[in-house]
């Protein structure tokens, strides 16, 4: 399941960064309500990717693991491919909108046990910043995962994601 | 304690009133991202809600007096009060080129004492230390910072992390 799980990630992104236009490092925070099958109580950091692959489109590789009360207990891994609804984001013709709202799909799964992965639909409510003012800020995101091993559904939530464009 | 507390928190929302004619900012709000290590306190992730007030606002090092809550999903509700300051200001710092804005390193730490909502008593003191905390001229960003906790109700040392934290100065 764990190679699955990576191959899934791996063939989703790596083909995309070929048409990349902007990348930056992303940092944040990762948790959920009624999250025993994927993630255990604690403070958990998501690190991760996000590249621009067209305007208004973006994908993004993440992985999340838990700070505490034990350091890297928890090992989850994700991509998502999103999409900018008020304007486009990685554009050098206009000027982009400054603050934007973003919806997506992805796939995340735990990668230390294996027993919990599935779909996730996404939407981060705002935005604020871009490639072309150097970082952005994204809060909350919002994320509903289908556990399809458990058969359950998850709310799961980003409070903040920083990312900086490289 | 339940009146110092609130005779705490009605000082630190009148000094900004009574200096309104600084220049300078000296009164906003602090929300942070805790995760805990200690018996007191449960493993799930906790937010920081406080009001501060800064005593000598015309300095970039200056002392900061606070009071809020600590609340998480399914635990009592701390009453926290602390006290704390920048430590020295880097300028021209390794991460400048990642913000849009200037911005300056000011490293700073904040001891702090909890109370319990649920019988009014200490439930911990702990001491924050933040290396990366970014200065922005009307707020702060805090990343990775590090508590180290004392247990008061269970006599024991803990620790914990700040995620992130946003101090967003409202005058």
């Amino acid at each position: 399941m764990k190679r699955t799980l990576l191959i899934i990630i791996l063939f989703t992104l790596v083909p995309l960064c070929v048409f990349t236009s902007s990348v930056a490092i992303s940092i944040g925070s990762f948790d959920g309500l009624q999250t025993q099958n994927l993630i255990n109580d604690g403070v958990h950091a998501q690190l991760g990717t996000v590249i621009g692959i067209a305007p208004r489109w973006e994908a993004e590789l993440f992985m999340a693991t838990m700070l505490t009360p034990e350091i890297g207990e928890d090992i989850i891994g994700g991509a998502a491919v999103s999409f900018a609804l008020m304007g486009p984001v990685y554009t050098e013709e206009e000027v982009p909108p400054y603050g934007n709202t973003l919806v997506g799909l992805g796939f995340l799964g735990n990668i230390s046990t294996g027993e919990s992965w599935g779909p996730v639909i996404r939407m981060t409510v705002l935005t604020v910043g871009g490639p072309r003012f150097v970082m952005r800020e994204r809060g909350p995101t919002l994320s509903l995962f289908y556990d399809i091993p458990g058969k359950s559904v998850t709310l799961l939530y980003n409070i903040f994601l920083l990312d900086f464009y490289l | 304690m339940k009146k110092l507390i609130i005779l705490l928190l009605l000082v630190i929302l009148s000094i900004p009133v009574v200096s309104a004619g600084a220049s300078s900012w000296s009164f906003g709000y602090r929300v942070g991202v805790d995760g805990y290590v200690a018996p007191t306190l449960g493993e799930q992730e906790y937010w920081a809600i406080s009001a501060f007030t800064e005593l000598f606002p015309q300095q970039m090092l200056r002392p900061r007096l606070e009071a809020g809550v600590l609340v998480s999903r399914n635990s009592d509700v701390q009453m926290m009060v602390s006290l704390g300051s920048g430590l020295f200001v880097v300028q021209d710092h390794l991460f400048e080129r990642f913000f849009r804005r200037d911005s300056a390193l000011i490293p700073r730490i904040d001891a702090a004492v909890a109370v319990s909502t649920g019988n009014w008593h200490p439930s911990f003191a702990s001491m924050l230390i933040q290396p990366l905390s970014f200065h922005f001229g009307d707020k702060y960003i805090g990343i990775l910072g590090v508590h180290l906790l004392y247990d008061i109700v269970d006599d024991s040392w803990g620790w914990g992390i700040r995620l992130f934290e946003l101090n967003h100065y409202l005058w």
